[in-house]
């Protein structure tokens, strides 16, 4: 048996019922990582030690009575996510050899909820692309093709689920950065509700924007790892302060009466030929359990792309504004003044892509352009989310296809436009704050995955994981 | 953001700095994308319509004046590129007189 297939719940089963121990099944997954990592490039850093030292320690908890949610299910983290002891570098030259000294509230949680840390994953840089070809530590490769990008900017996130090199992974998603991918890897990725997870040693990109999300293979597993991660946390001002439910109790095959809405915008021009297919079968399997599926109109959502990227270059520039090369990381040698110190560790230290992302988001709170940009963006940003409200005054949840067009080849990450694209339908749910998740449907012919995207109002993640695991359950 | 000058400007307030190929680059980039997004939201009229900064809230949080136990000091300096006597290390920022 290859335990580097099961899922979160079969995995706890089987070491509940002592078929299997922990040790085993994250010796099969570090396995599985020295053979498959040189090819796709999935993880920055591996916790080997770690995990041997950690599995007969929850072994032990565990048959000892210990109730542990999670108990030796094997996970990966972004290297966004500030891991305690553990080597977290954004996939920057800049972070090269930082090692945090506290631990993002995401970790502290799984850590406590018996989840065991594989390792780190690769992304694009800062969390600046949306193909993950923009690591200093170079690009990952899609599990599928490796021809292909695995999408971004959490690539390792997404390749490491869907190559069985970790059980689940968390990412982060400020226009897409986890759905994208896990339409491109064929997995199922969630980004939640603004607020609804703690953003606490998550290295900030675009604040306003980004969740932390699960990436897994199945929508139960989605629904357990929420479980987890979810929740009120004072450390970060912008955690919203309510209960949450139990997420494992939406896992029901039953959405008669759903109401599904469809936006005509998001079927036009440029949809490959077999997604729209793809949309229509899912619509079909939708209604025939009983859901009610209506068309629906979100105008301003074409302006959500022009929008996004203003706002997230300029949250990016402030954000990216405290790497100074003193208190950590990078630091460039032989500068003789303060000045020349921050100049030259930044210029070195920082990629091109991020150091153009800094510039444009400058130059768009400038304040020749603040007005025209930056201002614009924030009352474009007011109109797109009104229109979900509105929409979502009569429906329950929106669908969409997750992404334009399925994997697209490497080489191609130049044009910072063309590269937001692959972003276009995902994009709007964090601009006004939604939940969304994308799940796997089938491939093209080329046998890449097709991902089909639920977005949700806010907090309403139980509605999505219902309507998510019955459509898995029937197709 | 249209000539080299531009450019240096803002790279300056970034603390930033490129080679002249490099800013070539930006040159052409920036001017793309920027006409880009103007010729995108330009048409659409927002006149009367509040920007919207956050999703819910747009006031500070504070937390209770009360101390509470910080970090420690010497793992937090165990990053420190350049670290002298307990203090993160700077070149001399005030002339000797």
């Amino acid at each position: 048996m290859d335990l580097t297939r099961l899922t979160i719940s079969e995995a706890l089963e089987k070491i509940k019922n002592k078929e299997i121990s922990i040790i085993e099944l994250v010796r099969s997954y570090l396995k599985q990582i020295e053979n498959l990592n040189k090819t796709i490039g999935a993880y920055i850093t591996v916790c080997r030690e770690d995990c041997e030292r950690m599995g007969p320690i929850l072994q032990e908890k565990l048959d000892c009575g210990e109730n542990i949610p999670l108990a030796g299910i094997p996970m990966a983290l972004s290297d966004n996510i500030i891991t305690r002891g553990v080597l977290t570098t954004c996939a920057s030259k800049m972070l090269h050899n930082f090692i945090p000294q506290y631990d993002s509230t995401v970790n502290e949680k799984l850590r406590h909820s018996g989840a065991i840390l594989l390792g780190k994953l690769n992304m694009d840089e800062f969390s600046i692309g949306s193909s993950n070809e923009n690591s200093y530590f170079g690009p990952v490769k899609n599990p599928w093709d490796p021809e292909r990008v695995p999408g971004g900017s959490c690539g390792g996130a997404a390749a490491a689920v869907a190559a069985n090199m970790a059980c689940f992974a968390l990412g982060s998603d400020a226009c897409g950065s986890v759905r994208q991918p896990s339409s491109f890897c064929g997995v199922v990725g969630l980004k939640p509700t603004y607020g609804l997870i703690s953003r606490y040693g998550l290295i900030a990109f675009a604040s306003s924007l980004e969740q932390i999300g699960p990436i897994t293979r199945t929508v139960e597993d989605c629904a357990i790892v929420l479980n987890a991660i979810a929740g009120y946390d004072p450390k970060d001002s912008t955690s919203a302060n309510i209960k949450h439910p139990d997420y494992t109790a939406f896992l029901k095959d039953n959405i008669k009466g759903l109401k599904i809405g469809l936006p005509k915008e998001y079927i036009e021009k440029g949809l490959q030929k077999e997604i729209k297919q793809k949309l229509c079968e899912a619509l079909t399997v939708f209604e025939s359990m009983g859901a009610v599926v209506e068309e629906i109109s979100i105008p301003m959502t074409k302006y959500a792309i022009p929008a996004y990227y203003i706002i997230a270059s300029a949250e990016a520039s402030s954000n990216l504004a405290r790497y100074d090369g003193i208190r950590y990381g990078y630091r460039a040698e032989d500068c003789e003044s303060l000045e020349e110190l921050y100049k030259k560790t930044r210029s070195e230290g920082f990629g091109f892509e991020v150091k153009r992302t800094i510039m444009l988001g400058a130059y768009f709170i400038s304040r020749n352009c603040y007005d025209s940009y930056y201002k614009k963006a924030l009352k474009v940003r007011r109109l797109i989310s009104e229109d979900f409200k509105k929409a979502f005054n009569d429906i329950d949840v929106i669908i969409t296809p997750t992404v334009p067009k399925t994997a697209f080849k490497t080489g191609r990450k130049d044009d910072p436009i063309q590269m937001c694209m692959s972003n276009i339908y995902t994009v709007s749910a964090n601009l006004a704050g939604l939940c969304a998740i994308s799940i796997p449907h089938g491939t093209d012919c080329n046998g890449l995955p097709v991902g089909l995207q639920l977005i949700g109002k806010p907090f309403d993640e139980g509605t999505l994981i219902r309507a998510a695991y019955a459509f898995e359950k029937n197709t | 953001m249209k000539n080299q000058q531009d450019i240096k400007h803002i790279a300056n307030l970034v603390n930033l700095s490129f080679s002249d190929s490099e800013v070539q680059k930006l040159i052409k980039d920036i001017k793309k994308v920027s006409q880009y997004l103007m010729d995108k939201l330009s048409c659409l009229d927002t006149e009367n319509i509040e920007p919207m900064e956050h999703i819910f809230h747009t006031a500070n949080i504070f937390r209770g004046d009360y101390s509470t136990d910080s970090l420690d000091r010497e793992g937090l300096l165990k990053n420190a590129p350049v670290k002298e006597n307990g203090y993160f290390a700077v070149p001399r920022i005030m002339d000797e007189n």
